[in-house]
């Protein structure tokens, strides 16, 4: 989780950041590992989320 | 000549006809894959596989790639061959692990047409993307030729694809344009030997292969042979270090399910995934070296050789014996030697550095030097070194005893040879065994009896060990000792941290003025040790089950209690006066141990209810009455604790003569308690909050979003291939995993 985030873009940029840097893992302890990141998020402030459902709506999307 | 201009316009046809047809060729599946074997040359086990096109024309029946190439080349349309080629080793790979079967990384080649055409590395990307397979399954072969037509373009090719997770391998390295400039100015990962060097099998291109071998070992690039026809080639390839074969010895290219079929046959197994990493690091240790060397399995229980040069054999065989057999000669026998050899590997395997040994064989001393190089599932691979000191000139000049030495370590444990004007002390037999000493201090004498007894000698016999080693009046002692040598038994401290007894004999070394001394370990008579034990013994009720056998050790456990529990905990006399407690009570009330000695509570002023403590007390002493968790505070240091504490009886023929209590600060195991709870919010695998902990932070973040305004996010990760890290690598990496990111 993460706080002081008002901007959907900011969000969006982190979160590519974030896929890009772990699927730039390849090896670990020398073995070849190749990594597909799926991610799901949500915005508290978006419409229809509420502190109640904001983890079913991630969970929903990352199902998808 | 006619023939000639026939088959010449025949193939001029061909080639019109591969390039106006290679769109439908793909698209009815004339066009095929097929596979040749790469074997890795340290198991034999098959560990990769080469694909090539073939194209099974409904018309002109088979065609090769020389007739397939130029043509596609000429008209800028390779690109489509090698796209379509990469699309089916995926489909390939993919159908393979979804059907739970092994599957091998492949090679695929490349054109420098293909990259100028499109965009190789976004087809295989997409391929790899598409089925769903390990980078690492796919590698890039280019040849020498690409990389001098355009150099610019082939390093950003060879960058990306390195960069994206796949291997790029040198293909047909020394057959035309070769340079060792490519070597130093590109990255590749694998160096194929070019086959024609086999052809011509003779010293001079061994040499070549040899030196070419070592030399990309030696900038860290994996090698390949490819042409292997012969048992004799297998045999060359192997002894030079070679990591991967391929060629006819192990098969043409066949399509797969045939490929598969002949591999099976053949008996070759397959190298899992997992094992890959594995094997990769012995195979690139094994190299050509005058220098002795081996590479050894060890699964915990036996060994398994799986390279040794020809230096190494010299040093310890004496004829000429395959793998299997020196198997049998060294590690399947009933030597004693064996359960040198296991503990040597055990040490190895526990330190993980490089750890030297030194024993008798067949009247010579050897030192063996080994180092784990990886670890997998309880296997090790280890490579050694070896070298007879016997027949080494400076050494038998310093140690004109060695040759004297024939098996001893079958007797000792140890032997070390100190030389007390130098201050110097090496092992002779064994290794340093009771010593953790930093490499630049290993051989000094004094360092190294200091260590010992720092580290492993019993607090009992530190005294003794210091008087037997007294390096002053050894010479005196040895002297006096109507044997020619002194011994005495002590305590020492074993590896599963257990102390046992151990004789330890001097005996000075004739001729040496004095100067030079043999340090011999070994174990106790097997007889003696019962004795010692029962020597050692603290009686115990054994209304407690506890018996007279175990003496030692509830006495050793007792002095550790007192010495080492964070147990707070005292014993009184029937006058509530101290007469002793645990180091654990010292440091809680901040006193020395003759601080309270005879001493009652009010004496000491410490308790701010004293008369609760008392009257308390008094209960047990005359009522037999066990006191549980009662509460108090005292003040240390100036600070007041919240206390409980524990008071019980101690008889004595049935009478109190005392009691026995602890005491347990209540603030320190909230904390602890604290600690747990922290425990227990926490994900065993990644390390990270688990979802009870989300929940409570998710109420901290709604609560703060609700009164404050502050916006939050939730954003949840997922590796889509995580299971099949595990299925391949195995649980222990599913932690790792985790941890690692």
């Amino acid at each position: 989780m993460v706080t002081d985030l008002t901007e959907p873009e900011t969000l969006k940029a982190m979160v590519e950041e974030l896929r890009t840097k772990l699927e730039a893992i390849k090896k670990l302890e020398g073995n070849d590992i190749t990594k597909k990141i799926k991610i799901g998020y949500r915005l508290r402030n978006e419409e229809g989320i509420t502190d109640e459902n904001i983890y079913s709506a991630v969970l929903d999307e990352l199902m998808k | 000549m006619d023939e000639a201009v026939s088959r010449a316009a025949n193939h001029i046809g061909i080639a019109e006809y591969v390039a106006e047809n290679i769109d439908v060729a793909i698209e009815k599946g004339w066009v095929k894959v097929y596979y040749q074997p790469v074997i890795r040359t340290l198991t034999g086990q098959l560990c990769g596989a080469e694909s090539l096109a073939r194209w099974i024309d409904p018309v002109h029946g088979f065609l090769s790639p020389d007739k397939l190439i130029g043509p596609l080349e000429d008209t800028n349309q390779i690109y489509k061959l090698d796209s379509y080629i990469v699309e089916k080793v995926c489909s390939d790979i993919s159908e393979r692990i979804n059907n739970g079967l092994e599957a091998v990384p492949v090679s695929v080649n490349f054109s420098k047409l293909d990259f100028e055409a499109t965009d190789m590395l976004k087809v295989v990307e997409d391929a790899v993307e598409k089925y769903n397979i390990p980078r690492d399954y796919i590698h890039v072969e280019i040849t020498e030729s690409m990389i001098v037509s355009d150099s610019d373009l082939m390093e950003r090719v060879i960058e990306s694809f390195r960069n994206a997770g796949f291997e790029v391998w040198m293909d047909d390295f020394g057959s035309g344009y070769s340079s060792l400039n490519l070597l130093k100015d590109y990255q590749f990962d694998t160096l194929k030997m070019d086959m024609e060097f086999l052809k011509s099998f003779t010293d001079k291109s061994k040499a070549i292969m040899t030196a070419a071998i070592t030399m990309s070992k030696n900038i860290g690039i994996m090698t390949l042979a490819e042409g292997v026809e012969t048992p004799e080639q297998v045999e060359f390839l192997y002894s030079i270090g070679c990591g991967k074969l391929q060629g006819y010895y192990y098969g043409k290219a066949m399509p797969l399910e045939e490929f598969f079929a002949h591999i099976e046959e053949m008996g070759i197994k397959i190298e899992p995934r997992k094992w890959r990493h594995y094997y990769q690091t012995g195979s690139f240790c094994a190299r050509a070296t005058e220098e002795p060397l081996e590479i050894v399995e060890d699964d915990g229980k036996e060994f398994r050789t799986l390279f040794m040069n020809k230096a190494y054999k010299r040093q310890v065989l004496t004829g000429e014996y395959s793998l299997e057999g020196i198997d049998r000669l060294i590690y399947k026998t009933k030597s004693p030697l064996l359960k040198k050899y296991r503990e040597y590997a055990d040490t190895i395997e526990t330190t993980k550095n490089q750890e030297t040994f030194y024993y008798t064989y067949d009247g010579n001393i050897l030192c063996f030097q080994g180092e784990e190089l990886a670890e997998i599932d309880g296997k090790h691979l280890i490579k050694g070194s070896i070298r007879n000191i016997s027949i080494d000139n400076d050494f038998r000049t310093q140690n004109a005893v060695g040759n004297k030495l024939r098996e001893l370590n079958h007797l000792f444990e140890t032997v070390m040879i100190i030389n007390i004007e130098r201050h110097t002390i090496f092992p002779l037999l064994g290794k340093r065994k009771y010593i953790n000493v930093p490499d630049n201090i290993e051989n000094m004498l004094q360092e190294h009896l200091d260590r010992m007894v720092a580290d492993f000698i019993a607090d009992a016999d530190k005294q003794k060990f210091y008087d037997f080693t007294d390096i002053s009046t050894l010479k005196s002692r040895v002297e006096a000792s109507d044997k020619g040598y002194i011994e005495n038994i002590f305590r020492i401290k074993q590896p599963d941290g257990n102390y046992r007894w151990k004789e330890m004999s001097i005996m000075m070394i004739p001729g040496s003025s004095g100067k030079e001394y043999l340090v011999c370990g070994k174990a106790t008579a097997d007889d003696a040790q019962p004795f010692l034990t029962s020597n050692n013994r603290v009686h115990n009720p054994e209304d407690y089950g506890l018996t007279n056998e175990n003496a030692v050790i509830q006495s050793k456990m007792w002095e550790s209690i007192v010495a080492a529990s964070s147990v707070k905990f005292f014993w009184k006399d029937k006058n509530r006066r101290f007469l002793g407690c645990s180091r654990a009570f010292l440091d809680f009330f901040n006193v020395k141990l003759e601080d309270i000695l005879g001493k009652n509570d009010e004496e000491m002023g410490w308790l701010i209810d004293q008369k609760a403590f008392e009257e308390g007390e008094l209960e047990v002493l005359n009522k037999g009455k066990n006191i549980v968790r009662a509460p108090g505070q005292c003040i240390i240091n100036g600070i007041v604790h919240n206390i409980v504490s524990d008071k019980r009886p101690v008889y004595e023929n049935g009478q109190i003569i005392g009691l026995m209590g602890h005491v347990t600060d209540v603030d320190e195991e909230l904390s602890y308690l604290d600690k747990l709870y922290n425990e227990r919010r926490l994900d065993p695998v990644t390390g990270l909050m688990n979802v009870s902990a989300l929940a409570e932070v998710t109420r901290s973040y709604a609560h703060n979003y609700a009164t404050k305004g502050i916006n939050y996010a939730l954003i949840i990760l997922r590796n889509e291939n995580h299971h099949r890290i595990v299925d391949d690598y195995g649980e222990v990496y599913r932690i790792r995993f985790c941890h690692g990111n």
